[in-house]
């Protein structure tokens, strides 16, 4: 009987040896026939099929260790190609990489594109699971990876991520966030604001900024008709000014000025170029506010105080103080108030009619703050303080799962909550305080990858990107006090301060003539034909003019270019000609003669401007003083760049 | 074939390494069983009654093939991890990736941890319903209850070793419980962890515990159990009747 209970017993025993053999043998060969594996023999086919002979890969996983950055990335075991340079127009993952800036030895992959670099298979090294924190940025975003480590300076090979510190930078986002890197930006005062706008514009503007002015940087902040009646009539409120304003002249207290008046008003705004900066019905610059209808926005008073000395009114202004006289501030005044008015809004102001709450200055207050409009605009009231928004520091890797996605039904992604977020302030929280920005999708993708950039990253400190903020220049003396009234950094940069959006002026006493600076300052033109923004008549006074001149000539020179020997007889100037029009073709771009194109500066008029070391300089390096310059450099020789020069000097004195 | 056998067990080398020859008789067995290192915890004869499947249900013997199934993947997984604070969870993610079979391995000593603190405390419940704790094996339960904790130590500090959160927070939740026993908490507390916070002592500690102190105890601990059940005898079921059991039925080798 026992001997049948064994036999029986054996048989179970054998059965169940059997399925655990079985079971033991899944787990190498599922190690065997892994994702990577099929890859690479994938790989080994296809590159057979090349025309040029490639190296087939040894099947086993490949990896970069870089233990100095912490990094073990496994993604080339797929990503066989990355490194060959003849596989651009294979599928994924054995295309060749786009270009890279970095070798892969020194970086290996996932300190720019983050993801989860160790793992071997694909869903697991884009790193979309539970327990990895920085899953691959999405393509779109892939520049987030360069700004992890570079400040700056890499305009040229990170255009997105550019752009998008440039947008952080513009609409003022530390206004209300920590965003170390970025400076408070100059938003106009809300002092003395009764005495500068009507009721009726606060209003309009509160209820929607857009609406009022396409361009303004203002954002919606969706308010209420009652919180917008209480914001207006807290305002409103505010009285005095600590500026005193000069009362208005008896010309101007009339509802029509004077037309000769309006006449001349006309031709010095024409002079002064205030559409290099201001738009007016859809024309002109986009550096300042909108002119179009600001007889109805401000006072007459304010208007006239304002031209006479911006700075005075808003202390920090971009704008320049204008060497009017006192009639040109008249005149000024008049054309503007006789033009520039909203027909709409004056009409309104006769019907409505408002009695404000009883304790509207306490609620408005309180909306003041709970808004953070202090964040933008300065308000000297007592009651009135910060407050801010979530710190951004590390925006870049704020774990996914302290993200409040809400109902939003969006993808939890890190990148996808803050994309979401500026696009939709309000879209996870109806009643969030941030308000509406209406940005284009571009400019949505390029503000998101500079955010996803902001990372409390573990990369040490030597291996990241030595970036130099240029210097701090500020000028002194006569000379700052100067520039500061002209407001020449809004457009110019001198050693390295100011906004590059006309020249650079660092170098100017070795660039042009010093007779040619003085006439452009009293009467200036434009350079290049096609320009829109162009340099305004300051109306300086002669002294200022001529000590400016004499700064720029004595301070600003470069001995670099000074010492250029350049010698202009017939024979260079017909070589010079030779490779001008038949050799190089600067005149697709250049007048000569009357002849050619428009973009660049007219050669006719270059040396009554500039000096033939400049000239020189310019054209054997376009790029070296103005990195963003279309001029093509064609390399030219230092004999052909030195007989350019006698020509183009020699032209304009026929 | 039998011959065969017989004549193999008669040889001079199977005499020399199990010091018994071709048995005949019940001397044979019980000098088979005296004269070997491994079998001398048993007894030279068992009850059939303690065998059947109903009596114990097998959980203390699926509890120490568990055992061996830990020791042996333990020791191979000892190979891979690094007890130290930046390494130990990319070790985690070494098996889990690179290392051959290593999430078999990985996977085969966490199922099999978890079913062995399962099956011990069937085990232990099997033999509570039994009144197995009764004299004369009232020594027996004691060193049961003993095994039972080293096994839940075994589980709880293996617990920290993969050094990811769950590891981190379960270890606090742990630590926070000792310490917050009566008189001796705090110390308890300090001398487990090797400070006042889980960090690098800690997971040091932890290890040692878990693949040096625990193991050693629990093998020791399972000779001696292992040498009592024999000897007093298993687990005979509570509410049987004595004149059911037939006396005389005895299992022996080879019968």
């Amino acid at each position: 009987m026992l001997i049948e209970k064994v036999k029986d017993m054996s048989n179970v025993f054998a059965i169940t040896s059997i399925l655990f053999l079985v079971v033991l043998a899944i787990s190498p060969a599922k190690d065997y026939f892994s994702e990577w594996r099929a890859f690479q023999h994938e790989y080994n086919e296809l590159i057979e099929e090349q025309p040029r002979r490639i190296k087939p890969v040894e099947i086993g996983i490949k990896q970069f260790w870089l233990p100095d950055l912490g990094v073990t990335d496994r993604c080339t075991s797929c990503h066989l190609g990355v490194s060959e340079i003849n596989l651009v127009d294979i599928p994924a993952p054995f295309k060749t990489h786009p270009v890279m800036y970095h070798t892969t030895d020194e970086f290996g992959c996932t300190p720019c594109h983050q993801g989860q670099g160790i793992a071997t298979t694909t869903k697991e090294s884009v790193g979309h699971e539970e327990f990895w924190n920085d899953p691959m940025l999405p393509l779109e975003f892939a520049e987030a990876g360069c700004g992890t480590c570079h400040e700056g300076g890499i305009a040229a090979e990170a255009p997105v991520l550019t752009r998008g510190r440039e947008l952080i930078q513009d609409l003022n986002c530390v206004s209300c966030h920590n965003l170390p890197g970025y400076e408070d930006k100059f938003v106009v005062s809300l002092d003395g604001i009764s005495n500068k706008v009507n009721r009726n514009w606060i209003v309009k503007w509160l209820s929607s900024p857009h609406e009022v002015e396409v361009t303004t940087n203002m954002p919606d902040f969706k308010l209420t008709n009652d919180e917008v009646d209480l914001l207006a009539d807290f305002l409103m409120s505010l009285d005095g000014n600590s500026v005193e304003m000069v009362p208005l002249p008896a010309d101007l207290l009339e509802e029509w000025p004077d037309e000769d008046l309006v006449e001349l008003g006309s031709t010095r705004f024409r002079e002064a170029r205030c559409i290099s900066c201001h738009l007016i019905n859809g024309k002109g610059g986009h550096l300042a506010p909108e002119l179009g209808k600001i007889a109805s926005k401000v006072t007459r008073e304010w208007l006239f105080n304002f031209i006479k000395d911006p700075k005075t009114l808003h202390p920090g202004i971009p704008m320049p103080i204008y060497g009017f006289s006192k009639k040109d501030v008249k005149a000024v005044t008049a054309y503007m108030v006789t033009e520039f008015r909203d027909w709409d809004a004056e009409e309104d102001s006769v019907q409505i009619k408002h009695t404000p709450e009883p304790d509207f200055y306490k609620k408005g207050i309180a909306l003041f703050n709970t808004y953070n409009c202090q964040g933008c605009h300065e308000l000297n009231v007592p009651g009135v303080g910060k407050n801010m928004g979530p710190d951004l520091s590390a925006i870049g890797s704020i774990p996914q799962t302290q993200l409040e996605f809400g109902d939003s039904g969006i993808e939890t992604t890190r990148p996808s909550y803050i994309y979401n977020k500026v696009k939709n302030p309000r879209i996870f929280l109806e009643n969030s305080r941030m308000p509406i920005f209406d940005l284009k999708d571009d400019d949505l993708i390029a503000i998101t990858t500079a955010l996803l950039a902001m990372r409390d990253s573990d990369i040490p400190e030597k291996h990241k990107a030595e970036y130099r903020p240029p210097p701090e220049y500020k000028p002194q003396g006569e000379f700052g006090r100067l520039v500061e009234k002209y407001s020449c950094f809004s457009c110019h940069v001198i050693n390295g301060e100011g906004y590059l959006l006309a020249s650079d002026l660092s170098n100017e006493g070795s660039r042009v003539r010093y007779e040619w600076m003085k006439s452009y300052f009293r009467l200036p033109y434009t350079l290049r034909p096609i320009l829109t923004e162009r340099m305004p008549n300051l109306f300086m006074s002669e002294e200022e003019i001529i000590f400016i001149s004499d700064y720029f000539g004595l301070l600003f020179v470069n001995d670099e270019i000074d010492k250029i020997e350049i010698t202009i007889d017939a024979e260079s100037i017909l070589d010079g000609e030779h490779l001008v029009k038949e050799i190089y073709g600067c005149n697709s771009c250049h007048l000569i003669d009357g002849e050619g194109g428009y973009v660049g500066t007219p050669f006719d008029e270059t040396s009554k401007r500039s000096t033939p070391q400049w000239v020189y300089t310019w054209i054997m390096d376009p790029q070296k003083y103005r990195p963003d310059l279309i001029c093509p450099d064609q390399g030219l020789s230092e004999i052909e760049g030195k007989h350019i020069t006698a020509y183009i000097m020699n032209l304009s004195k026929k | 074939m039998n011959k065969f056998i017989d004549k193999i067990r008669s040889s001079t080398a199977w005499k020399s390494i199990f010091r018994s020859g071709s048995i005949k008789s019940n001397l044979g067995r019980s000098l088979l069983i005296f004269n070997n290192l491994f079998l001398h915890v048993l007894p030279v004869k068992v009850k059939e009654d303690t065998l059947r499947f109903t009596a114990t249900f097998y959980l203390g013997i699926t509890s120490f093939f568990l055992f061996i199934i830990l020791t042996v993947t333990g020791i191979v997984l000892m190979l891979y991890y690094h007890p130290s604070i930046p390494q130990a969870y990319w070790d985690m993610k070494d098996l889990q990736f690179v290392v051959s079979n290593g999430v078999f391995l990985r996977n085969m000593h966490r199922w099999a941890a978890h079913g062995m603190v399962a099956s011990v405390f069937l085990h232990m419940l099997r033999v509570f319903y039994a009144g197995a704790f009764r004299p004369p094996k009232q020594f027996n339960w004691v060193i049961g209850v003993i095994l039972f904790v080293l096994t839940l130590l075994l589980s709880y500090t293996g617990y920290l070793l993969p050094w990811d959160q769950l590891a981190y927070w379960a270890v606090s939740v742990g630590a926070n419980m000792a310490g917050a026993a009566p008189v001796f908490g705090e110390q308890v507390k300090f001398l487990l962890l090797g400070g006042n916070t889980i960090a690098e002592n800690t997971l040091i500690r932890f290890y040692v515990l878990h693949c040096v102190i625990l193991p050693f105890f629990v093998t020791m601990l399972l000779g001696i159990h292992f040498w009592r059940v024999r000897k007093d005898g298993g687990i005979k079921p509570l509410f049987e009747k004595e004149t059911n059991i037939k006396e005389n039925s005895e299992v022996g080798v080879d019968d």
